[in-house]
């Protein structure tokens, strides 16, 4: 009996139970979600310790841990609402970043379906490809729940993203311009007009959309897809610039056997060329040693094609084209004509 | 008298055994702190995470168990002494196990380095070679910037090597070896796409 009454009273297990609450506020994050609540249950810790360390000081039959005990309760308690707030704001700050990781795969996945519509595309893949990159290792950081390192990542490819996004808004600006396209439209609707009228067959060739469409009596007839020059978005102003013309023109010559198979002729450069090359010339953006070009064809090959400046279409394509055309059939090319064509759409979702 | 003499000396024993157990071992704290720090120096708490935190843990109890020696009439250090030349012992083992670990993250992140670096060397000759001009050229020229932009990332994975951020290299290395498969893939497609 005596030897029972002057056993020493053991340590509260809840002692134990506050050190492995506190690593698992450590491995939680909670100094980084809950800072304030966390620093709280240190500091109550501390004193909970300290209480207990008073406690064990005291020869064995004084001790008694029922305050001490009380104590660490309280801090258990205290402990575990932080924990749980901790992995509530954790999950919010996963459910933010997989927002915006979404968020910037849509994106990317959007300028990938742009930039496979332009020739002039090297500042927008190359960038493009850097975000993925970024991308990526967000991902795998996410993935180890580095979620720091990971919204770094992100903020990473979002910069890449926003300058291959701005090289295709530069690109595509001209496309925006309302008044610019009005002036296309309009040159496709006398186009069609002129068909519908004299019955003659017309090729109508839109840049953006990279179709190349024969009007018999007004109505299409055939579509088919093309290849442009190097620059084939901007309009054509001098030799050399590998820019696709823009402008109501005429075929002048069928050739039959080309080095691209058959091609048609046309009559770059028109009237209208010569004056914007003479401007252009006087404004000094052209060198004076540079021609205004010429050979503008549309012709065989490939739709995969980047050419110097001509219109390239496969040549089943140009074998239905050929046969149906003469010398003076017109051919009107334009930037777009359709406001609505799948690059414009995704333009304005960017 | 003689007596008197006798117990003072005895006294004297006593006190001083009490006094020399008594004290405190402070060079063993600092020793096993320095243990410590030393180990965290070393990058304990990068590759050696859960050994460092639980070295700590360990270092946390024996000065509780200090402070509770401190406070008592009769202090014994004996087994917290035990337990600090533990901590001393156990931070060591703990910081002998980063080099290999850094060596082993090191290497990793070289040999992902070697594997990005033959992919972009691989997808670079495969377009080099990829016929052009017929009905892939534009695919082709879209491929050489994607893999400009791969060969401009690909320097920062020995910027991350030379700042020992092996985990980082590492990633940045995948992330460049997978784009660059990707492309060869691409080519590879594009010269079927032609063959056919």
């Amino acid at each position: 009996m005596i030897f029972v009454g002057c056993q020493t009273q053991p340590v509260p297990p809840e002692a134990r139970e506050a050190e492995l609450l506190e690593d698992d506020l450590r491995r939680a994050g909670a100094p980084v979600y809950v800072p304030e609540g966390t620093f709280a249950y240190e500091r109550e810790h501390r004193a909970a310790k300290d209480a207990l360390i008073r406690e064990k000081a005291k020869p064995g039959w004084f001790r008694n841990y029922e305050q001490v005990r009380s104590k660490y309760q309280d801090l258990l308690t205290q402990g575990r609402n932080v924990l749980s707030k901790a992995k509530e704001l954790k999950e919010a700050r996963l459910a933010v970043l997989a927002g915006q990781m979404a968020d910037l795969r849509r994106r990317i996945s959007m300028v990938k379906e742009v930039s496979a519509s332009i020739n002039e595309n090297q500042e927008v893949r190359k960038n493009l490809t850097k975000a993925e990159v970024a991308f990526r290792e967000a991902e795998l950081h996410a993935g180890r729940e580095n979620l720091t390192e990971a919204e770094q990542k992100v903020n990473t490819a979002r910069s890449h993203l926003a300058r291959s996004e701005g090289a295709v808004y530069a690109l595509l600006e001209r496309y925006q311009d309302a008044g610019q396209v009005g002036k296309w439209r309009t040159w496709v609707a006398e186009t069609i007009a002129h068909s519908k009228k004299t019955g003659q067959v017309v090729l109508i060739v839109d840049k953006l959309a990279r179709k190349l469409t024969l009007y018999e009596k007004g109505k299409p007839a055939t579509t088919c897809d093309i290849g442009l020059g190097r620059y084939g978005l901007s309009d054509k102003i001098h030799s050399g610039d590998d820019a696709t013309p823009e402008g109501k023109y005429k075929i002048i010559r069928k050739i039959p056997k080309s080095a691209y198979y058959k091609a048609l002729l046309l009559n770059y450069p028109n009237e209208e060329d010569l004056k914007q090359f003479s401007l252009a010339r006087k404004s000094g953006q052209v060198s004076s040693r540079v021609s205004v070009g010429g050979n503008i064809e549309i012709h065989g090959g490939g739709q995969g094609n980047i050419t110097r400046g001509c219109i390239s279409v496969e040549n089943g394509a140009m074998d239905k084209i050929y046969p149906q055309v003469v010398t003076g059939t017109w051919v009107t090319i334009v930037g777009t004509a359709d406001l609505d064509n799948g690059v414009m759409k995704v333009i304005r979702k960017m | 008298m003689r007596g008197y003499a006798k117990l003072f000396v005895f006294g004297l024993i006593v006190a001083f055994a009490f006094t020399s157990c008594a004290k405190q071992p402070a060079q063993e704290l600092n020793d096993a702190k320095a243990a410590l720090e030393a180990a965290n120096q070393e990058g304990a708490a990068v590759y050696a995470k859960d050994e460092a935190a639980k070295v700590e843990a360990a270092l946390t109890a024996a000065q509780d168990e200090i402070t509770v020696q401190s406070k008592k009439f009769f202090k014994k250090y004996g087994n917290v002494k035990q337990m600090l030349l533990q901590v001393k012992t156990d931070a060591e083992a703990v910081k002998a196990l980063v080099p290999a670990r850094k060596e082993e993250a090191k290497a990793n992140a070289i040999t992902v380095q070697t594997e990005a670096k033959a992919a972009l060397d691989e997808a670079t000759a495969l377009l080099e070679k990829a016929p052009k001009g017929k009905g892939t050229k534009a695919d082709i020229e879209a491929m050489k910037a994607d893999l400009k932009g791969l060969e401009e990332s690909f320097p920062a994975i020995q910027t991350a090597l030379d700042a020992q951020d092996y985990f980082g290299a590492r990633d940045k290395a995948v992330a460049i070896k997978e784009k660059a498969v990707s492309i060869s893939d691409q080519v590879k497609a594009a010269m079927e796409k032609v063959k056919r």
